[in-house]
């Protein structure tokens, strides 16, 4: 038998310093993608693929220095372009299936910026519980971190 | 701008007294789930389909009353025979996206029988909010209801 699936969500808001129109390019095309989402220190993308549209998909795989491999398969539920999108991705961790989650993306004018809203609402697949669930929210801040490195830097 | 997106999330259970396999197939096998899942009344149906397997799509279409068009798309994402589900599904209104839900259900054996547990995470998309979330429980249970009837031996 299965162990049970473990449910839980979290959402961070993270004011970025860019535009939405470019917050939502930097999701919406893979070249920019590449940049930040692509880019964590010790991780090495072998695969990206993007087709950002609704019922479109994503792949990502690669592996990371401690020799782990992942792949991430997402597909693209809902798009209004420079506003937000869902999109639902599950995780794979050599070769075993970790998590499935629906991810929305908002975004709103905020001054000279944007206000990011991030909601994941994540089932854990694999067993791993309440710590998958943390281990990814402390992933993600780290991700958002770039994205406002990348989206800021960018003329 | 859009409304924010509202985010919840509920479980709903039931006991079959048939066996895991038999119930997952009510799922997984588009002749089966005919018989069950959108059939209450006033819902005609006008197109469905399934490509059951992880990465396929599900496709339903029909009208409420003649009135009310709907849409739903379904992408599997996990697929544990006899044991699990996992899906996404983006329901649309009159052509307006209403919501996209992450679905799980587990099959776990339980006496002679089987207990099924659901488990949605739903993303609320046209402003409608908790309303949009109680209508989806009371329609999803009433769905399961259904499957509960069919499944008496």
């Amino acid at each position: 038998m299965s162990t049970p699936i473990h449910h839980g969500s979290f959402s961070i808001t993270r004011q970025l310093a860019a535009s939405p129109a470019r917050v939502f390019n930097a999701f919406a095309q893979l070249e920019a993608k590449h940049q930040w989402f692509g880019s964590s220190p010790g991780f090495e993308i072998h695969e990206a693929t993007l087709d950002f549209r609704v019922g479109g998909v994503e792949l990502w795989t690669g592996k990371h220095a401690s020799g782990m491999a992942f792949r991430n398969d997402t597909t693209y539920c809902h798009i209004v372009p420079d506003e937000r999108f869902v999109s639902c991705y599950t995780m794979t961790i050599n070769g075993k299936v970790m998590s499935s989650s629906l991810l929305s993306i908002e975004l709103k004018p905020s001054g000279t910026g944007t206000e990011l809203r991030l909601t994941e609402q994540i089932a854990v697949l694999d067993g791993s519980g309440a710590a998958c669930v943390t281990g990814r929210e402390h992933g993600t801040g780290d991700m958002l971190r770039r994205l406002d490195e990348f989206t800021k830097g960018q003329s | 701008m859009s409304t924010p997106i509202l985010h919840d999330r509920f479980t709903l259970e039931r006991t079959f007294n048939t066996r895991p396999s038999q119930v997952f197939a009510a799922f997984a096998q588009l002749e089966q789930k005919r018989r069950w899942f959108g059939c209450h009344e006033g819902i005609r149906i006008v197109e469905s389909r399934v490509d059951f397997r992880v990465g396929g799509v599900e496709h339903w279409h029909g009208w409420h009353n003649d009135q009310v068009e709907f849409t739903n798309d379904t992408v599997f994402h996990h697929i544990v025979a006899d044991e699990r589900i996992v899906l996404s599904y983006t329901m649309t209104i009159n052509g307006v996206p209403l919501s996209s839900s992450l679905l799980a259900l587990e099959f776990a054996s339980l006496n002679s029988g089987t207990k099924l547990t659901l488990t949605e995470h739903i993303a609320v998309l046209d402003g409608s909010g908790a309303s949009c979330v109680s209508s989806r429980i009371e329609g999803t249970g009433a769905g399961l209801d259904n499957l509960v009837q069919l499944m008496q031996p």
